[in-house]
This record gives C-alpha cells, structure tokens and sequence, in this order.
C-alpha cells in the first residue's frame, strides 16, 4: 500500500506544482501587471502635471509673454477668450453700413468640435455664419472689409454673381 | 523505518520538491512586490492630488497661457487664411479677356473655384478649353458640356477649377 502512494508521489507533486502556478502564481503575477501598468500610468500623469507647472513658471517669467499680456486688449480684439457675438454683429453692421449695403441679420453656429492649430496651446472655437448682398458694386469692397475686419474673419465659401452674392464665414474665439 | 525511507524515490522526488519549493519563494516575492507597488500608488495618487490643486484649474485658467494660446492661435490663423480678394484678383490675372464669368463659386477647404461662364464664339471656348487645361496653376478637375444659346449668341458651359499650391505663390 505504501509502496503505490510512494509511487504516486511524483503525480501528486507535478498536480501540485500546477496548482499553485495556476492558482496562486499566475493571479499574483497578473496583479503585478495591472498594478505596475497603474503605476506608470500614474508617473506618466505626474509628469503631465511637472511639464505644466514648469510651463506656467516659464511663461510667467517671460518678458514677451508679459508684454502680451500688457497688449491684452488687443488681442481679445482679434481673438476674444470668449465668444462676443456682440462684437461680430457690431462689425458686419459696421461693414454692410460703410458699403451702403443693408444688413439683414445673420445666424451664429458655434461649433462644437474646437479646432487646433497648435497641440501645446488651447484651441479656437469657430463660429460660422452666412451673409449675403445684392449688386455687385461693393463686393471687393465688402469682400476685403470682412477680410481686415479687426477680429479675425475669414471667407471659407462664396456664391458670387451680378445680382447675389454669398458668403460663408468663419470667426474664432479662445476655447478654454 | 529504514525500509519506509529506502521506499521512498528520493532522486525523483528533488527536482519536483525544489520547483514547490522555488514557487512559493515566487509566491512570497510577488506578494511582496504588490504589497509595495500598492502603497507606491497610493503615495504617488496623494502626491498628484496636491500638485493638481496647486495648479488651480490647470494651465487652461492660467492667463499667461491663455494670452499666449491667443497670441499663437491669431499668428496661425493669419498663416493659415487664404484671402478670398486675393485669390480672385489672381484669378481675374490668369483668366483671357473674352471670357464672360457670370457665376463663380469659390470653396476654401477644396481649394475650388467653380465658374458658370461664356464665350462669344466656339473658336474663343476651343482657345479658353485649351488655356485653362495647359495652366500651371490650375487643374481642371470637371466641365460641363459646352452649348450654344441661340437667342444670345454665347456658348455656356461650367468648369471646376483646382486651385494648385503654385496659385497662392
């Protein structure tokens, strides 16, 4: 009787061998693994966070950064840190009324999606609108006014003919 | 005793027991290492925390960089724009004399100028055909059948143009 267990040994010793590979080994190496990924992911995180503290020093201490911001004014002009619709409107009245053409209103889509021109700094918000004039008498004159209109505007589509034209365009403002 | 131990197969028996043996070492040691890497975690989550309420809303709240994403996003914009009264007085350069546009439609992100246009006769839309598909600056990417309108004597037809890179220089 002793003699087959004794024999049976090596059996039980190599299903033992499994079972704390499997049971006990494997789970423990696979929670290395998870916790280790955790853990990078973490440092990765802080150093995000170092990277952006460094930044903010740097910029902080930098003497063309202060003098933008001394000229600040100007810049929300051309690229306000919010939307103010109110300044587009003023400026598309402004434009029609200098080209003794009538302005009718237009309808201002903010889109969603913020475009990036830069990954390293925040990105712009687009803020789509149509417009439109009769004749044709003022339409370089309107087109170039759009163009160099103090905050920033561009023509992305135009419809232009003798009797109608149209325009699509765009302004931004500072996603934050 | 003697015969119980002389039973026993000890040289096949060693390997096996210093694999158990090597596996709990294994066990012990992974054990430990999670122990440590836990309380690794946890330090650093608490070290990240502090940092990120010193930041007080990120650099996004920052007006040194928001001034600065200002300054950069404006130079950007500028770089990136295509003036439209530049592209058609360019465009009014290359297109010939004779050539009647009545409708042009201008894309920026297709860079495409599409013209709904007349010449006088079919030797001038032969000529213009002929021009327009050996410019350098534009490709003609699709026309529309040429057809003659009786009661004013033009030919009408509509092209697309592709605007080159070698335009805008």
């Amino acid at each position: 009787m002793m003699s087959i267990i004794f024999k049976l040994l090596p059996i039980i010793l190599v299903s033992f061998i499994f079972y704390l590979l499997i049971y006990d080994i494997y789970p423990k190496y696979q929670e290395l693994l998870n916790l280790t990924k955790q853990l990078n992911e973490l440092k990765n995180k802080e150093k995000e966070i170092d990277n952006l503290q460094k930044l903010i020093k740097i910029l902080s201490q930098n003497s063309n950064i202060r003098q933008l911001l001394d000229n600040k004014e100007v810049l929300d002009l051309w690229l306000p840190q919010e939307p103010k619709i109110e300044n587009i409107l003023a400026s598309l009245f402004s434009i029609y009324q200098v080209n003794n053409l009538v302005f009718r209103g237009t309808r201002l889509d903010v889109l969603e999606e913020p475009r990036v021109y830069n990954s390293n700094i925040l990105p712009v918000k687009v803020i789509n609108f149509k417009l439109e004039i009769k004749g044709d008498s003022a339409l370089m004159n309107f087109i170039v006014a759009i163009e160099q209109n103090v905050r920033l505007m561009q023509i992305k589509k135009a419809k232009l003919s003798s009797e109608e034209s149209n325009f699509e365009v765009e302004s931004y403002y500072l996603s934050q | 005793m003697e015969s119980w131990k002389s039973l026993i197969p000890w040289g096949l028996l060693a390997p096996f027991l210093i694999i158990i043996f090597i596996e709990f070492g294994l066990g012990y040691a992974l054990n430990f290492y999670n122990q440590k890497l836990y309380q690794d975690i946890l330090n650093l989550k608490s070290r990240i925390e502090q940092k990120e309420k010193s930041l007080e809303g990120g650099l996004g709240a920052n007006t040194y960089f928001k001034v600065f994403s200002q300054a950069v996003n404006i130079v950007e914009i500028l770089r990136n724009k295509k003036s439209l009264g530049v592209i058609l007085n360019r465009f009014n350069e290359l297109m010939p004399k004779f050539l009647i546009i009545k409708e042009l439609s201008y894309d920026a992100d297709k860079n495409e100028i599409e013209i709904v246009a007349s010449t006088q006769n079919w030797q001038d839309y032969i000529r213009f055909y002929k021009y327009v598909t050996h410019l350098e600056n534009l490709e003609l990417k699709s026309f529309t059948s040429p057809e003659l309108d009786e009661n004013n004597n033009l030919i009408n037809f509509s092209m697309v143009l592709f605007l080159k890179p070698s335009f805008y220089q």
